[in-house]
């Protein structure tokens, strides 16, 4: 039985984890609230550009712009992982999947994109081709952080580097569930729809294909922002349910070495009383 | 008169949301003036001045690229930045500008020239915006 002073000591260190933890949980809440507000308000941009750019698609029989032709080549796979840990399986689900991918699609047809600290170490030990990552994205997340990214898998594209580019994160289901989610960011779709009532004859400015060839990079960047958004918020949430599970956790560790401090105190008393009494009746 | 519905929306934010009776707008091939009952347009913009009339007074913001859609009088205008004259700040502009210049001026290998370049156009055109250049 480990003596008084180390349970003690065992309280008192579970009692600065915990601690720890509790910090780490509200932080990430607030953050968590700044990242859904941020989704929020960018989703009304979202919708336009999509709706603009479905009208667009839908009145032009075949579209020109290399962003909308598919080529030959590898695959590039942009993983987005977190910069940190302590969150429970966000990184390693999404690193899992990223593994599946690989071996499905063959890892000599396969070239990797990683996005953030996690995704970066683990892939600088695989076999795959690595393109050179990027980090600390998510700290100062806005529209502008977005756009190096997806203006590098733009011209990446153009120049004929890659069949498809490929994004792969965490989605934000709600505070407890995240799901890893596989899209495809290059080659644009273009929607022919013929049925849709509501498609509108617009006059455009300047031509049909102008305006495409502009709008094509300018819906790549808000894909990639919505995507570091939604792997953003997913991050928090996974970090707040385990750090909460963290926090209960050592509640209950606590509870349980709080028991047997008392009782090896209470052993402890009733030798002593034993010694007392004994030593109290040789006499 | 019926009354034009004027969003002006960001990927940060929805900067502006108001009934007008007048949109004057940055069009890539010039200047547009929308009225109530236009028909249904698509088109794309560039950095500048957006003006608007509210209840009779005229207002004005500057937006970045973008498109503009108007349709059953509703104008969605999508850009990269609005700021209306209040938000612009008028020392980064001015640093700005005097960065645009240095690098021009400075002609070395590693510039990008267009970049440059733009960034002067956009920066004097923020002054410019403000009555301060």
């Amino acid at each position: 039985m480990p003596s008084l002073l180390d349970i003690r000591r065992r309280i008192k260190s579970v009692k600065n984890t915990q601690k720890i933890t509790k910090a780490i949980k509200m932080v990430a809440a607030s953050r968590l609230r700044r990242a859904s507000e941020m989704a929020v308000e960018a989703r009304p941009y979202v919708n336009g550009l999509e709706r603009v750019h479905n009208s667009i698609t839908r009145r032009m029989s075949e579209i020109n712009d290399p962003l909308y032709q598919s080529q030959s080549g590898k695959t590039l796979l942009v993983v987005i992982s977190a910069d940190k840990g302590l969150c429970g399986s966000f990184n390693a689900n999404v690193l899992k999947a990223s593994l599946r991918f690989i071996r499905k699609n063959g890892i000599e047809n396969t070239a990797i994109l990683p996005i953030g600290k996690k995704a970066l170490g683990f892939f600088k030990r695989s076999q795959c081709e690595v393109l050179p990552g990027m980090v600390d994205l998510f700290r100062n997340l806005n529209s502008a952080a977005a756009e190096p990214l997806a203006h590098k898998l733009t011209q990446a594209y153009r120049e004929g580097k890659f069949s498809e580019i490929v994004i792969i994160y965490n989605a934000f289901k709600n505070i407890l569930v995240q799901e890893v989610t596989t899209s495809r960011l290059l080659p644009l779709s273009a929607e022919h729809g013929e049925d849709d009532s509501s498609a509108v004859e617009h006059l455009t400015e300047p031509s049909l294909e102008a305006i495409i060839s502009e709008m094509a990079p300018k819906l790549i960047v808000t894909k990639v922002f919505q995507a570091l958004m939604e792997s953003n918020a997913a991050e928090q949430a996974a970090k707040m349910t385990a750090m909460d599970a963290a926090t209960n956790n050592a509640s209950d560790m606590i509870e349980k070495l709080t028991l047997e401090m008392n009782k090896a105190r209470q052993a402890a008393i009733t030798k002593e009383l034993i010694e007392i009494v004994s030593g109290a009746a040789a006499l | 008169m019926a009354l034009l519905h004027l969003e002006i929306l960001t990927p940060d934010r929805e900067a502006l949301s108001a009934e007008v009776s007048e949109v004057n707008l940055p069009g890539t091939l010039g200047r547009l003036g929308i009225l109530p009952n236009h028909t249904a347009l698509i088109s794309s913009l560039t950095f500048g001045p957006l003006t608007y009339k509210q209840s009779g007074v005229e207002k004005k913001c500057l937006c970045g690229s973008g498109f503009v859609e108007v349709r059953d009088n509703r104008v969605s205008v999508l850009v990269k930045s609005a700021e209306s004259d209040d938000e612009i700040d008028v020392d980064r502009a001015k640093k700005a500008l005097e960065r645009a210049r240095s690098r021009l001026n400075s002609k070395g290998p590693d510039i990008n020239v267009v970049r440059a370049e733009l960034a002067l156009q956009r920066a004097q055109s923020r002054l410019r915006f403000l009555n301060q250049l």
